[in-house]
């Protein structure tokens, strides 16, 4: 597993934006890898920066940006270093497709579903219109749709279709790297459950890479190979999936852990008292200290990142320099 | 194999699909054609009461015949041998033979609806005091003479204004926050003043003090000779009704059309092209431009009624001979017919215009369904 290549490296990107009360820091400082044809979940609460993370890696900034730095490999290239013409160009869905959060809303209501598929391949790939159609036809089997409904306009499509259509979209330039931002968010259970097994489909056939942001931290347990865990703006936690739902290390990811039912143990649900911190003007020391229950003097300074080795990594005090609970 | 055979009964099924939606767009039409007309008929036979008073006016004009008839009568030297009684049944019988030439002794509401129907069918019939340039006094003829110039001067200044506010408006739309925005959003208020009130000062500061372009009218007095320099004179008069008109509309027209461009383009799915690589002009035009086309249709078409229509006032200031200030002229001399003609024109007009838009909608947004026959 380790032998596979790095997709996509990002290192202390920083993503803050203006606004009249100050600054948003909605993501500081955040580095992470991930290897080709592993599927990344970036789970956290509402409001804890993973869209904006999304966003940052996929450079769809608002205007009121204020910050964007750090640098983010992707495939061996920094294309934080490329301008807005050559992103556009060499990254933006020919390798890095998205599924926005949103994405009922994102099909264009007055054009035919299959012009708005076939649009980024004939911008991105010299390819006729048919052999983009043909293309297209198959990427909306894998997602299971018929293919007649290509000729629909997207208000004749219930919502879960429309997130599949979004998703065969994303699939047909074969793009390297796909980001999924909560795509079964505004489902029904039953949709939810139907687009995560659709979703499963892919990875198994599609030898692509994934970055899942959720904050259904059991849907990502269906997909993902790594688990992020954010929280206010910080990338708290990265480690493999095959540890992390038996032994996560932050606290914060303990007690994400606690509030998630499980269908085979009878547990009782916990669930964290207060709120996440302000992003204007976040607390100096560890964002999670006013809420921590394993809060000691040194959580008034930032935590450094300390490798746990796999690749995990986690912030936070208790695990600095050693690597072992200083304080259970 | 089972691939051509799939084709060959998807090409059916469209085939299918687009007879039946040939049948819905006709009964549509016809449906919305006959709503329409009704809708008409129920404006022009108010347009008739109102013209009439009532049937009030029916009285004004019975007593102007009587009075017009009595000093007729005084002045003739023949009545002087009469008596009393004969004169008086003279004048009765005068006025009665008058009042029965004009159909004036059946009742109004017989009559309106005559007047209804010869409104209708454009049978315009004779004004009572307006007279046609040539001396007609054909309705037809009064409005077909008024007519062109408001088309002219309307036309001209509401496509300059309708285009330059929606080019305005995407630019100012690309470059939100910039001074040039700010400076628009300004502005705009000033657009509270209707386009006369501009073209008063227009006039003052161009023709009365600096003496560049006529006070008003349409062409020099007297018109040149050839057809070259009527249209250059013609022109020339029409650069401050023109100037005033965009004036008084540009600013506020380029700041909602901004506005409406921005909340456009915060859409999902222009967000979702950006990410599919899409350049900046192609977002523009495929996701920005074209899911508003309905909208701004819609207001394309109401401008050309509005142009149609022209401004009563603004027409006056400038002496601009056409259909906004005849009504002006008809309205002071209680002209009815005339007044009842330019209401069934309008009328006809806006209702043929809704028409189309009705048709155009259903072309340009697929969501708008025609026939209301649910899903295809």
């Amino acid at each position: 597993m380790s032998d596979k290549k790095v997709m996509l490296d990002v290192k202390n990107l920083k993503l803050y934006f203006r606004t009249q009360s100050g600054p948003v820091q909605a993501v500081d400082d955040v580095s992470f890898q991930l290897k080709a044809g592993h599927t990344l979940a970036v789970v956290g609460e509402s409001g804890c920066g993973k869209t904006s993370l999304a966003k940052a890696v996929l450079r769809l900034l608002p205007r009121n940006i204020m910050t964007y730095s750090g640098s983010i490999v992707f495939d061996g290239v920094d294309i934080m270093k490329y301008d807005d013409e050559r992103f556009r160009r060499e990254i933006r869905w020919s390798n890095i497709a998205s599924v926005p959060q949103a994405s009922m809303n994102s099909l264009n209501p007055v054009v035919r579903i299959e012009d708005q598929l076939i649009e980024p391949l004939l911008i991105h790939e010299k390819i006729s219109r048919q052999q983009a159609r043909t293309r297209v036809a198959e990427v909306f089997e894998i997602v299971g749709l018929p293919v007649d409904f290509l000729q629909r306009y997207p208000f004749e499509l219930s919502g879960g279709m429309r997130q599949r259509a979004i998703i065969a979209m994303a699939l047909a330039s074969n793009p390297k790297l796909v980001v999924l931002d909560e795509p079964s968010s505004a489902l029904d259970l039953l949709s939810q459950a139907n687009l995560m097994n659709v979703l499963k489909k892919i990875k198994q056939e599609i030898n692509t890479t994934f970055i899942l942001i959720t904050h259904d931290i059991g849907t990502a347990s269906e997909l993902a190979d790594e688990i992020a865990v954010m929280y206010a703006g910080k990338m708290v936690e990265y480690a493999s999936a095959q540890y992390f739902y038996t032994d996560a290390h932050h606290p914060y990811s303990q007690k994400l852990m606690a509030s998630v039912p499980t269908l085979r143990e009878d547990k009782e649900l916990e669930f964290i008292p207060g709120q996440p911190p302000s992003l204007i003007n976040p607390p100096t020391g560890c964002r999670f200290a006013a809420r921590c229950e394993k809060k000691f003097e040194k959580c008034s300074m930032q935590p450094n990142t300390t490798h746990l080795g796999n690749g995990a990594t986690v912030q936070c005090w208790l695990f600095d320099e050693t690597g072992e609970v200083k304080h259970a | 194999m089972q691939n051509i055979e799939t084709a060959q009964g998807q090409s059916t099924v469209k085939r299918q699909r687009r007879m039946s939606s040939l049948n819905r767009v006709l009964k549509y039409v016809l449906v919305r054609g006959l709503t329409l007309l009704v809708t008409v008929t129920i404006g022009v036979y108010l347009a008739i009461l109102i013209a009439n008073g009532g049937g009030y006016v029916d009285e004004m004009r019975k007593g102007q015949i009587r009075e017009s008839i009595s000093i007729q009568m005084a002045g003739n030297p023949e009545n002087a041998f009469l008596t009393l009684q004969e004169r008086r049944e003279l004048e009765e019988s005068m006025v009665n033979t008058q009042i029965q030439q004009l159909g004036l002794h059946r009742p109004f509401a017989v009559r309106s609806f005559e007047y209804l129907w010869n409104g209708l069918t454009l049978d315009l019939g004779r004004a009572d005091y307006l007279l046609s340039d040539s001396g007609s006094r054909q309705v037809r003829a009064i409005l077909g003479e008024r007519l062109g110039p408001t088309l002219i001067l309307m036309a001209t200044g509401q496509l300059i204004l309708f285009f330059s506010s929606l080019a305005l408006g995407l630019v100012l739309s690309r470059r939100y926050g910039s001074f040039l925005d700010k400076l628009i959003i300004a502005l705009a208020p000033t657009s509270s003043a209707p386009a006369w009130f501009y073209g008063m000062f227009f006039i003052l500061i161009f023709s009365a003090v600096l003496g560049w372009l006529p006070f008003g009218g349409m062409v020099g007095a007297p018109p040149p000779q050839s057809t070259f320099w009527r249209i250059m004179s013609t022109l020339k008069h029409m650069i401050l009704p023109i100037a005033a008109l965009v004036l008084s509309r540009l600013f506020s027209g380029a700041y909602s059309r901004r506005t409406f461009f921005l909340i456009y383009s915060s859409e999902d799915y222009v967000e979702m092209a950006k990410a599919k690589g899409l350049n900046d002009r192609e977002i523009e035009r495929r996701y920005v431009l074209r899911p508003t086309l309905p909208t701004i249709i819609t207001s394309f078409m109401l401008t050309i009624i509005g142009l149609w229509t022209g401004a009563i006032v603004f027409e006056t200031v400038f002496n601009w001979p056409g259909i906004g200030r005849l009504t002006q002229q008809a309205i002071n001399m209680f002209d009815t017919p005339v007044i009842v003609a330019t209401t069934v024109i309008y009328a006809y007009l806006l209702a043929a215009t809704i028409f189309l838009l009705d048709i155009i909608y259903a072309l340009v947004d697929p969501r708008v369904k025609i026939g209301g026959g649910g899903r295809s």
